[in-house]
């Protein structure tokens, strides 16, 4: 089995494009130090063996108390051969270790609203991982994995990002937001990495912590068009469920249209993280309830940028 | 994951109440298109209700294929068109299932619902010239009682400032003390039938004279019909308008005290003023000369033309 390959961060996480132009740099730079120390402990028993990923955590910070949602996440990882002695068996200490590190990093799921991880390079299936991590999301009329590659405007249709916006970036916003209820995780890997687009990130309590509960509660929106004949209204916080979209919902009164011009200029200034997947085999899990993300624009050379997405209903599996 | 909310479902109510609510109040409350657009947010509050318990009890049972539609199954009839029970049966329906919703509100909502059908149905103009101290004190305890069925608040269905105000019509309404001023304005009313006409003639001139404009809004007194004045407090926010003349501010009044010159009634306290029959919101209008509502200092303004150009400081 490959080593697992952990990533740790060299310097704290990119805020602002201003590095993606001339130095895109590595924000997740791989340990090899931890590559060593993990390649040894490789003999996963029971549910490893079909699975073989490793998930290895990327940046670490102090916290307690992890979120019930991540604890089956946490209990699943916890049987990756990080975690384990030569002997197969955990040491006490190692699964002290294993344990605080996991319930950190989940903890900061919800808080950060998304984690980058990294797989062994033997772990082939996109839907593998997925599964390894929660519940799959059969989504009407969408494939269990779906291939995401840069396309030109022209080439496809209005319906998507890539054919309103093409190989520019994508505004920051949350999956299915014109859904009633949109899906709640999902899991991006890299498949061909392509230096120099980033994925971008922004926690939506930053756009959304300033207006009032009653604001939100009475600022009513619609999907741009009928969704299997219907139009029916939206609000953008919703039981702890945030959605934004500029494209694909629209406000239906003038105190939603203030609230999206709000929006729109808190975006407009706001530093999201720009995160690279910059080898294959390399994952974010994204909290599509509390996170908005996009892309930065994709030059020429980097048209084979190639990543799988898969929805998530949970991650407690 | 869903891609829809049901169109029976309370959400799906709700929201549609939320917005016919903010349509209502964009109207002042003597005006006909806020009686019409009350009895639209009222109708999807009764629904929204009643889909608390399950859409289905929305739909209209004389189809079971409705019933099928509002469990959110595909009935399979061709050219199926699902349909919602008539209100007046979900109006039934909502007293059955809503614990604090009893006959009086059900009395309300039909007869709300009756003027709604005869402003979009006949050439009548129900909603026209009916003061609204008549019927909004009701709705808005109706309207309390339902969002409270399903979890919600007038808060959310009006926001603060008109859920203060239902609060204040709600409390009125309940106020039975205050009923005991029909009483007084019965006394009054026999003492000045005893008055001589003469009497009547004289208190009738100076109350003419002293009950201007300037002082209240001017209405008839319960007592003696003479005219009198109402003062009242600010319902919500001034709205202005900019004309050649100035600036005019227009503000919804609620009534707080009344008073007689004629007769000497005098009612204080809007569940009394309710009671009495002279819970009517008003205009109150302002006229401001542009320079005094901007406070523009013309002289220094003068001053700062005639003085020379400096550029070195």
């Amino acid at each position: 089995m490959p080593a697992a390959r952990p990533l740790v961060p060299d310097s704290p996480p990119h805020r602002g494009p201003g590095r993606a132009a001339g130095h895109p740099g590595p924000h997740f730079q791989k340990s090899r130090s931890k590559a060593k120390a993990s390649r040894a402990a490789c003999q996963v028993p029971s549910q490893g063996q079909g699975l073989q990923s490793q998930l290895l955590i990327d940046r670490v910070r102090p916290e307690t108390a992890p979120i019930e949602a991540t604890r089956h996440l946490l209990d699943h990882c916890m049987r990756r051969d990080m975690f384990y002695g030569e002997s197969g068996s955990l040491g006490s200490d190692a699964k002290a270790r294993g344990r605080d590190h996991m319930d950190l990093e989940f903890q900061r799921l919800d808080e950060q609203g998304f984690v980058k991880f990294s797989v062994a390079s033997g772990v082939t299936q996109t839907l593998e991982i997925a599964r390894s991590i929660g519940d799959v999301a059969l989504l009407p009329g969408i494939a269990e994995v779906q291939t995401l590659t840069p396309k030109q405007a022209e080439m496809t249709e209005k319906s998507s990002y890539s054919g309103n916006f093409g190989t520019g970036p994508f505004p920051l916003h949350t999956d299915m937001a014109h859904w009633h209820t949109p899906p709640r995780y999902f899991l991006l890997r890299c498949v061909r990495p392509a230096e120099g687009v980033y994925t971008t990130f922004l926690h939506a309590r930053k756009l959304f912590h300033a207006e009032a509960d009653d604001t939100m509660n009475r600022s009513l929106f619609r999907p741009r068009r009928r969704i299997d004949g219907r139009l029916t209204i939206l609000r953008l916080n919703s039981g702890g469920m945030y959605r934004w979209d500029s494209l694909f919902i629209q406000p239906i009164n003038d105190r939603a249209e203030a609230l999206r011009q709000r929006i729109a200029q808190r975006i407009d200034v706001c530093s999201p993280l720009h995160v690279a997947l910059e080898e294959s085999n390399e994952c974010i899990v994204v909290d599509n309830w509390k996170t908005l993300h996009g892309r930065t624009a994709v030059p020429p050379q980097c048209m084979s940028r190639r990543l799988d997405r898969v929805y998530l209903s949970n991650i407690t599996r | 994951m869903q891609k829809t909310t049901h169109e029976w479902s309370t959400e799906a109510f709700f929201g549609k109440a939320q917005l016919y609510a903010e349509a209502m109040n964009e109207h002042d409350d003597s005006d006909w298109k806020f009686g019409l657009w009350s009895a639209f947010a009222l109708e999807m509050l009764v629904r929204a209700a009643v889909a608390a318990t399950s859409p289905a009890l929305v739909a209209d049972n004389q189809d079971w294929n409705n019933v099928l539609y509002g469990l959110g199954k595909t009935p399979k009839k061709p050219k199926f068109v699902p349909k919602s029970a008539s209100i007046t049966e979900l109006v039934s329906r909502a007293e059955d299932l809503c614990p604090n919703f009893d006959r009086e509100h059900a009395n309300f909502c039909v007869s709300h619902f009756a003027r709604r059908n005869s402003e979009i149905h006949t050439g009548n103009l129900p909603f026209d010239g009916i003061g609204p101290s008549s019927w909004l004190p009701m709705f808005y305890t109706v309207a309390s009682t339902l969002v409270e069925a399903i979890g919600e608040s007038l808060e959310s269905l009006f926001g603060d400032i008109v859920a203060q105000r239902a609060r204040e019509d709600i409390a009125a309404l309940k106020d039975d003390t205050a009923k005991a001023v029909r009483g007084s304005i019965n006394a009054y009313r026999l003492v000045w039938e005893q008055k001589s006409e003469e009497e009547q003639n004289s208190a009738r001139e100076q109350a003419k004279v002293t009950s201007l404009r300037h002082y209240g809004h001017r209405v008839a007194c319960p007592a003696c019909a003479c005219v009198a004045l109402i003062n009242g407090k600010a319902a919500g926010e001034a709205r202005r308008t900019v004309d050649d003349d100035g600036v005019v501010e227009r503000e919804t009044m609620k009534p707080e005290a009344f008073h007689c010159v004629a007769c000497g009634l005098k009612i204080a306290g809007y569940s009394a003023l309710l009671a009495a029959g002279l819970g009517d919101t008003y205009t109150s209008t302002s006229h401001y000369d542009a320079v005094e509502y901007f406070e523009v200092d013309i002289e220094k303004h003068a001053r700062s033309m005639m003085e020379d150009d400096n550029n070195e400081y």
